[in-house]
């Protein structure tokens, strides 16, 4: 028997793939994105599968470009596109859209080496660009009529932007007059994946359960927002259901690349996310701080990396001045 | 990490911003409002003061000169000037208490701040015109001498931190000593491998001898051995037919009768070059004369036996046993741990060893615990044996106890047995002697026991020959030299084509080129797997999930190795501890990209050791 092939141990792999990694991830998202279309419309679903399809088709673009294999098969541009999706608010014009994508894509994850190599979160960082770029449309939580979140919502104020079958809502973390089961069924205004709170940890419980991501990062992020909250006379209830807290800590924060590898480190990345994204939307101009939180905190990874490396076992420190060479 | 200019300029650029922002902050702060006029706290000091120590003295003017700039355009030209004139004279300051080799970060903390605000009482003064302004001296030097203090308590709580994010040389820090152990819980981490023991329950079967076998002369670790027999000679089974004089080695003895076909030369699977006496047997297995139970008195016999018996760590490792059951600290060894775990997927030769020779292997401990003087044994053994833990309860006294662990791979290697079994750790550079213990795996037991009681020395191997490209799996005993080939015709030979044949255990075997190898002594496996019991997907991107630290059991980090492979830092390899992989392939075998981890370790190992690494 000749021609065998011959490679490094170990000969068997555990069957787990990054693409089957990014399966799960939108599994767990998938409750999110049906309450959406259930309750601001169709547009919501073109929104989102729009999202979903233009941005491993920029990813493709930029192989296609650069000229390597395409590496959209992993689905990880699926996951950016369907997570920035559902921090638009629904009245957003497609294009706009479109151009986070874009930015997400292109700019973020592929000028910097694609997969692996992004220095924040895709979807974060093409969220904050259309924040900073589009906000107006991108704080517009117009909704439309006939559509399950026209009933819920009275009109706040008649002045909108978009279109005339729109009627204006706000955010709740700009209003002081909603309540706790509002809050956790979704009938608020917000981004398409922002709202309902149910969907948002029943998705959480599922990528812990599917073991895609550790509880640490969730939990620790929401309790510190909760004690900051707290600490500074504010209701750590309301702040908990209310805007994007809940789905930046279970599904953007918790993104391996930008976030640290060791339990340690991410225990010191989610209260660093806790703390700014307090401060943000209690002492900041801003409403909604969790983009910017994460934002920072993905910048800070690579050192509390180095801050936490493992320590081996039986290894030995140095005693004095480090070692010699 | 600075010599580069750029990132030199960019690092002074970020620390005077650093600087800017907490000066404005102390403006901010209650406290500044209740402080006499002129003082400030000075927390801008301690990134002017970090910037002298680490980056130079142009660094250091540059963040104070650009601190004065932005006082300058945030609040007033007069605020401006004192804040030049103190920083500069505070640098100043510092820099000639620094000269001196034994000063302290809060002398020269203190030395500093208090220069500050006499450098900024001197501008004042200018400014003012009027020399009563000195009168003010004694509080500014007060101040100046408790937010020195603070100053420098604050650097030195912050320096382990900036040591571990490289922003501090090593020259300045001075570790903790130790050896480290936390977190490691009771037990050590894993991969959840299948089992895959197909032949559990297939009794041994004995292998008629095959027409010719090739014997190698290197077949444990340290020198091979030269050949003492040439072409045409006659051999019987148990003779010597190779030795060496250097005290690494151990002797290597025919395993058939016969005559010699060649001496050649030949290339083991693991790439080494060696010769290799090739047999042409005539089915006899006439038995050597050399051949009779030993006679020994005493350890020093006793292990000169155990030389001659040909036993190297049948493990896997193919450690001379002589050398091991030798250590430097005989007075302070007093546990021999049995190695029976048997961790890999696949292999059954140990299982079917403890169940079909028991006797020998019990007397076989008995007589190892005596001549050595070990007060416990441990027999160490995965739950997914059960039959063997029931086998071997009866025979647990006060001296032999049993040790049943988690069927997690790797519960066999070395240091994690030890550890799962005593909770002692084997630190960096240590035997298990140092802690007191010694492994043995339990059919090197087995062997040992064999030889003492009848003469004959290793010549033949128990081997689970399994894999989905094999018509009938089974335990074979076979001897040493045996051809694959040869193994696999008796297990009804090839069902389909096999992608790779493993010489060991999917986890950490070699593959092989072809089906010509022989069987060699610490040869436990042969597996002909199909292509898709060996299924590697195409290695993509690191995406840092982590999944490969968490399965390490020696709490390494895999990912980080793959880049400082690939980037060729010996120091990051040096701080990473690569030296410390056992290449179990836990980290490969988790990974979601398929990235070649082991690979990348082995390659990391070499170059720490041709970087000038310890």
């Amino acid at each position: 028997m000749e021609n065998l092939v011959v490679t490094c141990s170990p000969h068997a792999r555990s069957g787990e793939t990054t693409r089957k990694i990014m399966m799960k991830v939108l599994i767990a998202l998938l409750p999110a994105g049906a309450f959406s279309v259930y309750f601001f419309g169709m547009r919501a679903l073109y929104l989102i599968l729009i999202c979903a399809i233009c941005s491993p088709l920029f990813e493709m673009l930029w192989c296609w470009l650069i000229k390597r294999p395409d590496s959209t098969d992993d689905l990880s541009a699926v996951v950016t596109g369907v997570l920035l999706a559902y921090n638009l608010p629904v009245s957003i014009p497609i294009w706009e859209a479109v151009v986070g994508c874009f930015f997400a894509i292109i700019v973020i994850k592929e000028f910097f080496g694609g997969i692996g190599q992004n220095f924040i979160n895709p979807a974060i960082g093409g969220r904050v660009f259309l924040l900073i770029s589009f906000a107006t449309r991108m704080t517009d939580w117009s909704v439309y009529e006939g559509t399950k979140a026209a009933d819920y919502l009275s009109a706040v104020s008649s002045a909108t932007s978009v279109g005339s079958d729109a009627i204006s809502s706000a955010t709740p973390l700009r209003s002081d007059t909603v309540n706790f089961y509002d809050l956790l069924l979704g009938r608020t205004g917000g981004s398409l994946g922002e709202t309902c709170a149910l969907v948002l940890i029943a998705g959480g419980i599922l990528l812990v359960a599917m073991k895609v991501i550790s509880p640490i990062i969730p939990l620790t992020y929401v309790g510190t927002a909760a004690a900051v909250a707290w600490l500074c006379g504010e209701n750590p209830v309301y702040h908990i259901f209310a805007g994007g807290l809940l789905l930046g800590a279970i599904f953007m924060a918790t993104d391996y690349v930008t976030s640290p590898t060791t339990n340690k480190g991410k225990f010191i990345f989610a209260v660093g996310c806790g703390v700014i994204t307090m401060l943000i939307r209690i002492y900041g101009n801003y409403p909604e701080g969790v983009s910017f939180a994460i934002l920072l905190m993905n910048i800070v990874t690579p050192l509390i990396d180095r801050a936490t490396m493992t320590r081996p076992f039986g290894a030995l420190i140095p005693a004095k001045g480090g070692d010699a060479k | 990490m600075k010599k580069n200019p750029a990132r030199r300029v960019a690092f002074t650029g970020m620390l005077l911003a650093l600087a800017a922002a907490l000066s404005f902050l102390e403006g901010l702060l209650p406290v500044t409002a209740m402080l006499p006029p002129g003082v400030r706290l000075g927390l801008s000091n301690i990134v002017t003061m970090y910037a002298l120590f680490f980056l130079g003295k142009k660094e250091a003017f540059a963040v104070a000169a650009g601190k004065s700039l932005f006082v300058l355009l945030t609040r007033a030209p007069v605020a401006a000037l004192l804040s030049f004139c103190g920083g500069m004279l505070s640098i100043l300051v510092m820099l000639a208490v620094l000269r001196r080799k034994d000063a302290s970060y809060m002398l020269i903390s203190t030395a500093g701040a208090v220069a500050h605000n006499v450098g900024q009482l001197c501008a004042s003064v200018l400014v003012i015109g009027s020399a009563f302004t000195f009168w003010y001296l004694p509080v500014l030097v007060l101040s100046g001498a408790a937010m020195g203090v603070l100053t420098s308590v604050l650097l030195k709580a912050l320096l382990p931190l900036l040591r571990k994010i490289h922003f501090v040389s090593q020259e300045n820090f001075i570790y903790r000593g130790g050896i480290s152990l936390q977190g490691f819980g009771k037990h050590l981490s894993g991969a959840k491998v299948p089992h895959n023991k197909h032949t559990s329950a297939c009794a041994t079967e004995e292998m008629p001898v095959p027409a010719r076998v090739i014997i190698p002369m290197a077949q444990s670790i340290g020198a091979s051995c030269t050949p003492l027999v040439k072409k045409g000679d006659t051999v019987k089974v148990g003779q010597k037919i190779g030795d060496s004089e250097a005290f690494f080695s151990v002797p290597v003895h025919s395993s058939v009768s016969g005559t010699v076909a060649s001496v050649d030369d030949f290339v083991t699977a693991s790439g080494a070059v060696c010769q290799a006496v090739v047999i042409d047997t005539d089915g006899e297995q006439t038995v050597s004369e050399e051949v009779g139970i030993p006679e020994y008195g005493g350890k020093e016999a006793f292990l000169r036996e155990v030389r001659n018996s040909g036993l190297v760590g049948l493990g896997g490792a193919a450690f001379p046993t002589f050398i091991k059951l030798n250590p430097k600290n005989p007075d302070e060894v007093d546990t021999l741990i049995v190695n029976a775990a048997e961790c890999e997927p696949y292999i059954t030769s140990d299982l079917r060893a403890m169940l079909e020779d028991t006797d020998l292997l019990i007397a076989g401990i008995r007589r190892v615990a005596e001549e050595l003087n070990f007060k416990k044994v441990i027999i160490g053994i995965e739950d997914n044996k059960p039959e063997a833990v029931e086998v071997l309860k009866p025979y647990c006294d006060s001296q032999i106890s049993l040790c049943v662990l988690p069927s997690k791979y790797p519960k066999g290697g070395e240091k994690v047995l030890i550890y799962e079994a005593t909770g002692k750790v084997v630190a960096e550079g240590q035997l298990p002697a140092d802690v007191g213990v010694i492994v043995m795996n339990v059919t090197s037991v087995i062997t040992l026991e064999t030889y003492f009681e009848t003469g004959m020395p290793l010549v033949g191997k128990r081997v689970t020959v399994d894999g989905g490209a094999v018509a009938e799996p089974k335990n074979v005993r076979a001897p040493i030299g045996t051809l694959y080939s040869d193994l696999i015709a008796f297990c009804g030979g090839y069902k389909e084509k096999p992608a790779k044949i493993l010489q060991g255990g999917p986890m950490m075997g070699i593959a092989v080129p072809n089906d010509s190898q022989p069987l060699l002594k610490n040869n436990n496996a042969v597996l002909v797997l199909t292509a898709k019991e060996c299924e590697t997907p195409e290695p993509s991107p690191c995406i840092r999930c982590g999944r490969c630290l968490r399965a390490c059991p020696f709490g390494l980090m895999p990912a980080a190795i793959d880049k400082a492979v690939r980037n060729r830092d010996v120091e990051q390899l040096r701080k990473l501890k690569v030296n410390l992989c056992m290449e179990c392939g836990c980290c490969s075998y988790v990974c979601p990209a398929s990235r070649p981890l082991v690979q990348q370790n082995k390659l990391g190992k070499q170059i720490l050791k041709n970087g000038g690494g310890k």
